[in-house]
């Protein structure tokens, strides 16, 4: 019977390991194993994409030409998954679930390091040479001004609701600002973002502005959506946030129109230099959900500009991820459908920078969707109402001790990319902000009843013809009345 | 509201002893003819819209072709199948506007599994008609965030049925999206396909959809029942910037009408008026509009008037064109092909009542479709559906009960128009008449009960003395005003002459009414 937060035993791989094994596996690997947590695989962290022909490593058997689909994307610009010395094809021989791994096997595998900040020490070449690449000292103050953002507003939202400011459901993000912060930094303002409930933290990255999610929050006039959408359905028009959904899995149908409308727009509307690009976020639940699936299908046949983020944060509400997946490791549902399945680490905001980077200019390229992994956690329960009673102290410790904000504030300091005294000016800017906003939605008013029945029609004719004959939105008492029609 | 004067004015008829017979029979040239003012929204270019006269004539328009109106090629417009209709109100709006998009099950390349889409892939591209892979519930969001990000897509359900499937999309995302982001995204998507019961194709194939989609906030529904108003509505529904459901009918597919060549669109919120009547409004919606015809003509035969209303709008309801026929004819007949529990007819007896409980003379009869699921077999099939048969019988029954027409004069009264009536019976029983006032001060009249037993009623005249000086009919007045006078008295005895004395410290008028009917 597996316990919760445990990793079964048939999901380690020693096996996989040791044929995986880079020529000089990390001492900490081992030690590591207790610290990584990630039950899915005791060990390395799985990189895929797709066959590489020009791969340095290959070896054994060459794959079975991939699926379908183009799949040869990568002309390897990223020197990340071509620098790496250790590149094995991972052939359809795999010690565990080979049937499944069956269609991926037309997948090279990479492994890499964890952690970037621990492993440095044992992967130099790795390490170094993506941190380099990746991170000036602008992007990194940026990268971390934005996760501090994301928790400490969450932080204060968690305040606000037991003093009995907000209601309702409270979804909190703290511990997976590193996803956030590593792809959506890496927009442009109009790219698009599709989120689920747990949404604060994707609409302070993509640039709305603290005050008016607070506002959100608190049901205040002056929200981003007048306070009629609260915690969960987070919408800008101007920062092309399209959501903020409640169910899960029913956003991940409309960043795909989203997609599909950029790809119309640049094929049908010949906007040549239009190639705007659409993230979907959703959790390790939704990806046993038949949206996820269809999704999945639609966007790869028509090489949609998407790219389909999955914070694998291991718990969907009380559900451990491997207690309601047949195979857990989401990342090879993506080439399944004819995309690449990318897994990372989702507590280190360079790695994931790094593979974001990568999907997106795909996508921007055209050359269709990537389903995007990432190995999160989230600090607290999954609402303000959830005791969190479920998740072994354990486990919680052991990701605690991977906050992506120490981890990237440990790297900034150790690079010398900025001072303490900088960070902590950060910091302090920060909590302004964060209390300002409090304070702006404190002021704010709340929505008056005319407002009810605004919005209901984008065109409000669609209440029809009165028993007077005019139309009821032409009555300026209308917005006192009843809606019904 | 002088709409309301003139129509009863209409009723008006010199004081006369003869039997009021009921149902009464008037000539059509008698009629005065209220066509309401349509408002289409002044998108009728080229004028007339003379390609919906000719069903308004008392003919019943039978389930396939429409003889009446086929005719030499010197009659303008062309004709078309409903489905060609629907065509080429899609094909004139994808070209008018290049966001406006088709995404569906075999929409492209198969040119639609009714062949609604027929060319139109050809014409336009596979990503403009896109055939999409079994997933509604996905296809659906996926025009639905098209449309937040500015397409218009229509999406087509490949039978209404499928759409159970994309339930939560349509509910969730196309209802609510623009009113939870406080209006800062449009759903401009039209979600449209064949429901309706067929010929025998089965219970999951034979659905009816609207009773579903109608408590949803946020959509707008409309059914199409001709080609021209399939047209007309289909095009107005792209152009909408409201989520609409639009509805067509399996069965109403191949039915053949000339429309007009030129480009018109039809409102999306007013019903149509079929047939006007006098006697009972008869209110219906796509197949059933057939099956109400067909019965109107047995109707005719036997004498009675009704009044066909195909209501076009499921959500919202025109309660201006309904209540107007309502306060005509005081009967209501709805018949609908949806389930009884919670169908539309449900609703519209929900909103007619609300808003003109006072002006029927008898409770609203809905006539549906049995709460089974649709069988196989043919005949019973033919149970679960309204038939003209039943239809018939249903306006007998309901105009069975009394009706009366009320007519006044006075003698002696200055009121400055003499021919406005001022008191009127809306109803009545065996045992009881219910006045209603136009005046707005006849408090005291109102509450006044006066005993009177009853046996039947001939030439009975009232005498009422009343203080009008102060009375000046108001230019808004609204036939609502009618529902707040009515008092209830018990009829007199034959011939008998009370009279009412409200106000007598001022020179009161005598105004007289008479009432003439027979039980």
């Amino acid at each position: 019977m597996i316990k919760p937060g445990q990793p079964p035993q048939c999901f380690s791989r020693p096996s996989v390991l040791s044929s995986l094994s880079l020529s000089n596996p990390p001492p900490s690997q081992k030690k590591d194993k207790k610290k990584m947590s990630s039950p899915i695989l005791s060990g390395a962290k799985i990189l895929q994409t797709l066959p590489i022909n020009s791969n340095a490593g290959g070896s054994a058997s060459d794959p079975p030409k991939p699926l379908s689909d183009p799949l040869l994307l990568l002309k390897s610009k990223s020197s990340l998954f071509r620098s790496s010395p250790k590149l094995r094809r991972f052939s359809s021989y795999s010690p565990c679930r080979s049937f499944s791994s069956s269609s991926s096997s037309s997948s090279a595998v990479f492994a890499v390091s964890s952690d970037v900040v621990k492993e440095e020490k044992k992967k130099p070449k790795l390490s170094t040479s993506v941190s380099d690449l990746l991170i000036t000292k602008e992007e990194a103050l940026e990268l971390y001004e934005d996760m501090v953002l994301g928790r400490a507003f969450e932080d204060m939202c968690a305040q606000m609701y037991y003093r009995g400011k907000m209601f309702g459901f409270v979804h909190l993000y703290n511990g997976q600002e590193a996803v956030s912060t590593g792809f959506i930094k890496l927009l442009k303002k109009e790219d698009c973002v599709v989120s689920t409930y747990r949404d604060h933290v994707h609409a302070l990255s993509k640039g709305v502005p603290a005050r008016a999610v607070i506002s959100e929050l608190f049901g205040k006039t002056t929200g981003c959506c007048r306070g009629q959408g609260g915690s969960m359905h987070m919408f800008s028009s101007d920062h092309n946030l399209l959501g903020g959904f409640a169910f899960i899995g029913e956003g991940i149908p409309v960043a795909t129109g989203a997609a599909f409308t950029s790809k119309y727009r640049r094929e049908v509307l010949k906007k040549a230099d239009y190639n705007s690009v659409t993230l979907a976020f959703f959790g390790d639940g939704t990806c046993n959900n038949g949206q996820f699936f269809e999704c999945l299908n639609m966007a790869a046949l028509w090489k949609l500009p998407i790219v389909f983020v999955v914070e694998n944060n291991l718990w969907a509400i009380g559900m451990s991820h491997l207690r309601a997946t047949s195979d857990p490791e989401i990342w090879k549902k993506g080439p399944a459908f004819g995309m690449p399945g990318v897994h990372v680490d989702g507590m280190d905001v360079l790695k994931v920078r790094e593979v974001a980077r990568e999907a997106i200019s795909r996508a921007r390229r055209g050359d269709g969707p990537t389903l995007v992994e990432c190995e999160t956690y989230r600090f607290r329960g999954h609402s303000l109402a959830d005791p969190d009673e479920l998740r072994d102290p354990a486990e919680k410790a052991r990701y605690a001790a991977r906050d992506p904000i120490t981890a990237l504030k440990k790297y900034i300091l150790d690079k010398k990319l900025g001072t303490e005294a900088e960070l902590k000016a950060i910091e302090k800017r920060i909590d302004e902000v964060v209390e300002d906003a409090v304070e702006f939605a404190d002021e704010s008013p709340l929505p008056p009843r005319s407002q009810l029945l605004e919005n209901v029609f984008a065109d409000p004719k669609g209440f029809g013809i009165g028993p007077d004959g005019k139309y009821r939105c032409e009555d300026p008492k209308f917005t006192e009345g009843t809606a019904h029609v | 509201m002088a709409t309301i004067i003139e129509g009863i004015g209409a009723t008006t008829s010199s004081l006369n002893s003869d039997r009021f017979q009921l149902p009464s029979r008037r000539s059509f040239s008698e009629r005065k003819g209220r066509f309401f003012s349509v408002r289409s929204e002044g998108k009728v270019i080229g004028g007339s819209r003379g390609g919906n006269v000719s069903p308004l004539v008392t003919n019943a328009v039978a389930t396939k072709g429409d003889s009446s109106t086929a005719s030499t090629s010197a009659k303008p417009g062309h004709e078309v199948l409903l489905f060609e209709a629907l065509r080429e109100g899609l094909d004139e709006e994808m070209m008018r506007d290049p966001t406006v998009c088709v995404m569906g099950e075999d929409v492209g390349h198969y040119g639609g599994s009714y062949k609604v889409t027929k060319g139109l892939a050809e014409k336009y591209g596979d990503l403009r008609v896109l055939d999409t892979p079994i997933a509604e519930n996905s296809f659906t969001g996926m025009g639905i965030g098209a449309a937040m990000t500015g397409l218009r897509p229509v999406i087509e359900g490949m039978n209404m049925g499928f759409l159970l499937l994309a339930f939560n999309q349509i509910s969730n995302n196309c209802g609510m999206l623009h009113y939870t982001s406080g209006g800062q995204f449009k759903i401009p998507v039209v979600i449209r396909g064949p429901g309706g019961v067929g010929r025998q194709l089965g219970a999951e194939h034979s659905q009816r959809l609207e009773s579903y989609f109608q408590s949803i906030p946020g959509i707008q529904m409309v059914a199409c029942s001709t080609p021209y108003n399939a047209k007309g509505l289909i095009k107005a529904a792209i152009r909408s910037e409201n989520p609409v459901i639009f509805f067509e009918h399996v069965l109403l597919y191949n039915l053949k009408e000339r429309i007009p060549d030129e480009e018109y669109v039809l409102s999306l919120e007013e019903a149509e008026m079929v047939r006007p009547g006098e006697h009972v409004t008869i209110l219906t919606y796509s197949r059933m509009r057939y099956h109400v015809m067909q019965a109107a003509k047995t109707l005719v035969n036997k004498g009675y008037d009704p009044e066909v209303i195909d209501i076009r709008s499921l959500k919202p309801f025109d309660l201006y064109r309904i209540g107007n026929s309502v306060r005509k004819t005081h009967r209501v007949l709805i018949v609908e092909e949806c389930m009884r529990t919670g169908g539309i007819g449900a609703s519209l007896t929900a909103a007619i009542t609300e808003n003109f409980h006072d002006y029927l003379d008898a409770p609203i009869v809905c006539l549906s479709s049995q709460d089974v699921p649709t069988p196989y077999a043919g005949t019973l099939e033919e149970w679960t559906v309204v038939q003209p048969a039943q239809i018939v019988t249903a306006v007998e029954q309901l105009c069975a009960s009394c009706h009366v027409d009320c007519i006044d004069y006075s003698k002696d009264y200055t009121w400055p128009n003499q021919n406005k009536k001022l008191l009127e019976v809306s109803s009545c029983n065996t045992d009881t008449v219910l006045f209603s006032t136009l005046l707005p001060n006849m408090d005291s009249f109102l509450s006044m009960q006066t005993d009177f037993s009853h046996e039947s009623l001939v030439d009975c005249v009232f005498t009422l003395d009343m203080n009008l000086s102060e009375c000046e009919p108001k230019a808004d007045f609204k036939q609502n005003k009618l529902a707040d006078f009515g008092t209830v008295a018990k009829l007199g005895t034959v011939n008998s002459k009370p009279s009412f004395n409200l106000n007598n410290e001022n020179s009161s008028i005598a105004h007289a009414c008479a009432l003439d009917m027979s039980l």
